[in-house]
């Protein structure tokens, strides 16, 4: 019998929804009526999350030259859409946070994620996008469907693995081979689970085709397989692929940025990784 | 009064005009001396160029010497051919990710 999306989601359990802390910080930040501080009592009353947040204000990925020693103060600097983005990666990774998995390194795996995280905040900090969160947050989450499958069909990927290198195959279209859906796909199904923003969806259902997303999602598509592509090149960890996926022209070409910016944008991943693994892990 | 870009920004030049982020908060107003901490955080606004008074010509970029005969360097570049083989090693943004990919890895092989 054929394995859908889906039925993995249902053996994912507890995986398939996000904590209540979320939720109600989300629903907050949604709301026109809620004021900062309301906002901030909720993140508040979560004392790990809120140092973890501290942790990562106060960072030199920012720079901000005095101390942030407030969420209230966090969230006037950098906004609220942009916190809740980054509660977001923190809680999702605290929930995966030691599952053993004999199938893959999750230290490598993580890595792979934030480094592609890092490089999709980069590039839209480049093409000044209102909130890079958003896509910090899109690269943290878009393998995560890959995990799910690691963790729950785990017997059908050993053979996707074994598929990828002895045909030396690029492993999304192994999956699809053996499995019938990819990774990507997963991850996009799991994002609707969590009821996300169609965004997420997309962006990460056509991380590996974004010419074949959505008209609205276009962008994020874009930037998050660009992202995918330079953290690949640049070795930074794995999440199973062996190989850089092949790059789509039409989505550098959106990004609109010229190809001499790789260097910057490689040169500040390189940067700033290293600490932002520390604070995310 | 001139536009550089952040990389070429020397030490102890003057800013001309404030620096603004995207939303138009002022990050650095004009008159201040530049360190290499300011030109740390304007790269992370997402910051290109500044207006500074000074005319210092900026120093040549001191250039590394690749040799591209050395053993480590064609181990290099055959790791990543590999990894690279599903690309289209023809389109410039392509080429440009795999020489970057190729020096980092040597500059890695040769520092202990």
């Amino acid at each position: 019998m054929a394995t859908l999306p889906g039925d993995v989601v249902g053996l994912a359990g507890e995986m398939a929804t996000l904590p209540i802390i979320f939720m109600r910080i989300n629903e907050a930040v949604e709301d026109p009526e809620s004021s900062f501080s309301e906002i901030g009592q909720i993140i508040s009353s979560d004392s790990s999350l809120s140092a973890r947040l501290l942790k990562i204000v106060n960072s030199a990925f920012y720079g901000f030259p005095n101390k942030i020693e407030t969420i209230t103060h966090a969230i006037t600097i950098i906004g609220t859409a942009q916190l809740r983005d980054l509660v977001l990666a923190t809680t999702v990774m605290e929930k995966f946070k030691g599952i053993p998995s004999e199938t893959i390194n999750m230290k490598s795996f993580w890595l792979h994620s934030i480094s592609c995280g890092l490089a999709a905040r980069i590039i839209a900090t480049y093409r000044h996008d209102r909130n890079p969160e958003r896509y910090y947050v899109l690269g943290v989450l878009h393998d995560i469907g890959r995990l799910l499958m690691f963790l729950n069909i785990s017997d059908q990927m050993c053979e996707v693995i074994e598929t990828s290198v002895n045909e030396k195959m690029i492993l999304h279209e192994a999956e699809k081979k053996i499995i019938g859906f990819n990774h990507a796909e997963m991850g996009g199904f799991l994002m609707e689970a969590w009821n996300l923003p169609v965004t997420f969806q997309t962006a990460i259902t056509f991380s590996h085709n974004p010419s074949a997303t959505t008209p609205e999602s276009f962008t994020e598509t874009a930037i998050l397989h660009v992202a995918d592509l330079i953290s690949h090149s640049m070795e930074h960890g794995s999440s199973g692929e062996r190989y850089v996926p092949p790059l789509d022209e039409e989505a550098w070409e959106k990004i609109g940025l010229p190809s001499s910016i790789l260097a910057s944008i490689v040169y500040q991943l390189d940067k700033y990784l290293d600490e932002t693994i520390h604070m995310f892990l | 009064m001139k536009f550089i870009k952040l990389k070429d920004i020397l030490p102890g030049m003057i800013l001309a005009k404030d620096v603004k982020d995207l939303s138009g908060r002022v990050l650095l107003i004009a008159g201040n001396r530049l360190s290499e901490n300011h030109t740390k955080i304007f790269r992370s606004w997402g910051i290109t160029e500044v207006c500074t008074e000074s005319e210092v010509a900026p120093k040549d970029p001191e250039k590394k010497l690749i040799d591209t005969e050395s053993p480590e360097y064609k181990k290099a570049e055959k790791e990543l051919q590999e990894l690279f083989r599903y690309t289209d090693m023809n389109n410039p943004v392509v080429k440009e990710m795999f020489q970057l990919s190729l020096e980092r890895k040597i500059l890695k092989m040769s520092s202990p």
